[in-house]
C-alpha cells in the first residue's frame, strides 16, 4: 500500500516517468482481464489504452481504500464489460445451474490416472480449448485467481461480485474443466 | 447479470470436498509438491493450463507512448469538473439564488420594515455563526485541495 501511495503521489505530482511506471506496473493485469473478457487482441490493445486513459483522468479520485491493482483492475473490468455489452455478448452461460454441479460430482471418478493415459501436450491442448470456450466472466475470474493470484476479496473488488459468487464461479468452472478433460480423454462413463 | 445460485458449501459436503481438492491442487503446484491423488492431479493440470497463457500483446513502449500522449496527470485542482452530479448541483444552486432573489424582491421590503435589527450582521449572533461555518467549510476545502 505504501508503494501504491508513492507511485500515485509521484504520478499526481507529475514526476518524470511516474505515470509510465504506473502503466508498466499494471499493464499485465489490465491485459489479462480485458483479453480474457473480449478474446480479441486488437480490441484488447485498444481497450487497454482506454483503461489507462481513464486511470490518467481519474487518478486524483483514488482514495487508497483498496489496493491500486484492484482499483485499476476495476477500471479495466468495467471497460471490458461495456465493450461486451455493446456487442451483446453474454458474460455467463445461462444454462449452467446447481443441478449440473452435483451431477458432475456424481459422474466424475476419483481414481483415474491422467498421467498414465495421455501426454501432457495432449492434455494441455484439450484444456486450452476448453478454457477458450468458457464464457467471459468465469474465464476472467479463473485467470485473476490462478494467473494473477488475486485473492477472492480482491476479485470481488475488481468485478463488483460477492465473494460467494466468485467462489461458486471458481468451483463450477474448475469442475467443468476437469470433467471436460476426463471426458475428452475417455474416462467418463 | 448473474443468474447463478451461489453454492452452499456448508450444506454440501461433496462440493466442499471437491473445493478442497481444487484448492489443494493449486497450493501443491505453488509449493512444488506432488499431487496427493488422481483428482488433485487433474486439477493441477487445470491450474497449469490457466497459468500458461500469460503472454501480454502490448508493444514494448506502450507505457511510455501512452504517458506521453496523455500529458500531465490532472490533480484535484486541475481536473475539469465533469459529471451529472456537479451539473445538477450547479443547477440547484442557480435555482436557489433566483428563488431567493425573487422572494427578497417581493417580500424583503416588509421584512426589513418589521425588524431592521435582523439585517445587521454584527448585531445578530446567528448570522455570525453562519458566516463562521461557511468560512470554516471553505477553508477546509481549500486546504484539502492544496494538500491533495
Amino acid at each position: 500500500m505504501t508503494d501504491d501511495r508513492n507511485l500515485v503521489d509521484a504520478a499526481l505530482a507529475n514526476a518524470p516517468g511516474a505515470f509510465a511506471r504506473l502503466v508498466r506496473e499494471y499493464q499485465g493485469l489490465c491485459w489479462h482481464i480485458i483479453q480474457r473478457m473480449v478474446r480479441n487482441p486488437e480490441d484488447t490493445r485498444e481497450l487497454c489504452q482506454d483503461t489507462f486513459l481513464k486511470v490518467h483522468q481519474n487518478l486524483h479520485q483514488y482514495r487508497y481504500e483498496s489496493a491500486l491493482k484492484s482499483w485499476i483492475g476495476r477500471v479495466a473490468y468495467t471497460v471490458a464489460l461495456r465493450h461486451l455489452e455493446r456487442k451483446r455478448i453474454a458474460l455467463v452461460d445461462p444454462h449452467i445451474g446447481d443441478d449440473e454441479d452435483f451431477s458432475l460430482l456424481d459422474t466424475i471418478g476419483d481414481g483415474f490416472d491422467l498421467e498414465a493415459s495421455c501426454a501432457d501436450e495432449e492434455m494441455s491442448t484439450h484444456l486450452h480449448a476448453a478454457i477458450d470456450a468458457l464464457p467471459p466472466l468465469p474465464r476472467t475470474v479463473l485467470t485473476l485467481y490462478h494467473l494473477d493470484e488475486l485473492s477472492i476479496p480482491e476479485i470481488a473488488q475488481v468485478t463488483g461480485l460477492a465473494s460467494g459468487t466468485i467462489k461458486s464461479h471458481l468451483f463450477r468452472t474448475r469442475l467443468k474443466l476437469r470433467e471436460t478433460l476426463e471426458t475428452r480423454l475417455g474416462v467418463m462413463p | 447479470m448473474n443468474k447463478h445460485r451461489d453454492i452452499d458449501f456448508f450444506n454440501s459436503p461433496a462440493a466442499a470436498r471437491e473445493w478442497q481438492a481444487q484448492e489443494a491442487a493449486a497450493q501443491a503446484a505453488r509449493d512444488g509438491r506432488a499431487p496427493a491423488d488422481a483428482r488433485e492431479a487433474s486439477y493441477r493440470h487445470v491450474h497449469a493450463a490457466l497459468r500458461a497463457d500469460d503472454a501480454i500483446g502490448l508493444p514494448a513502449d506502450f507505457a511510455e507512448r501512452l504517458a506521453a500522449s496523455a500529458g500531465p496527470v490532472p490533480t484535484a485542482i486541475t481536473a475539469p469538473e465533469t459529471g451529472l452530479e456537479k451539473q445538477l448541483t450547479r443547477l440547484l444552486l442557480a435555482a436557489l439564488v433566483i428563488a431567493g432573489l425573487a422572494f427578497a424582491m417581493f417580500e424583503g421590503g416588509s421584512w426589513f420594515q418589521a425588524d431592521p435589527a435582523a439585517w445587521s450582521v454584527a448585531g445578530n449572533p446567528w448570522v455570525l455563526a453562519l458566516l463562521a461555518c461557511l468560512g470554516a467549510s471553505q477553508g477546509a476545502e481549500l486546504l484539502r485541495r492544496r494538500m491533495g
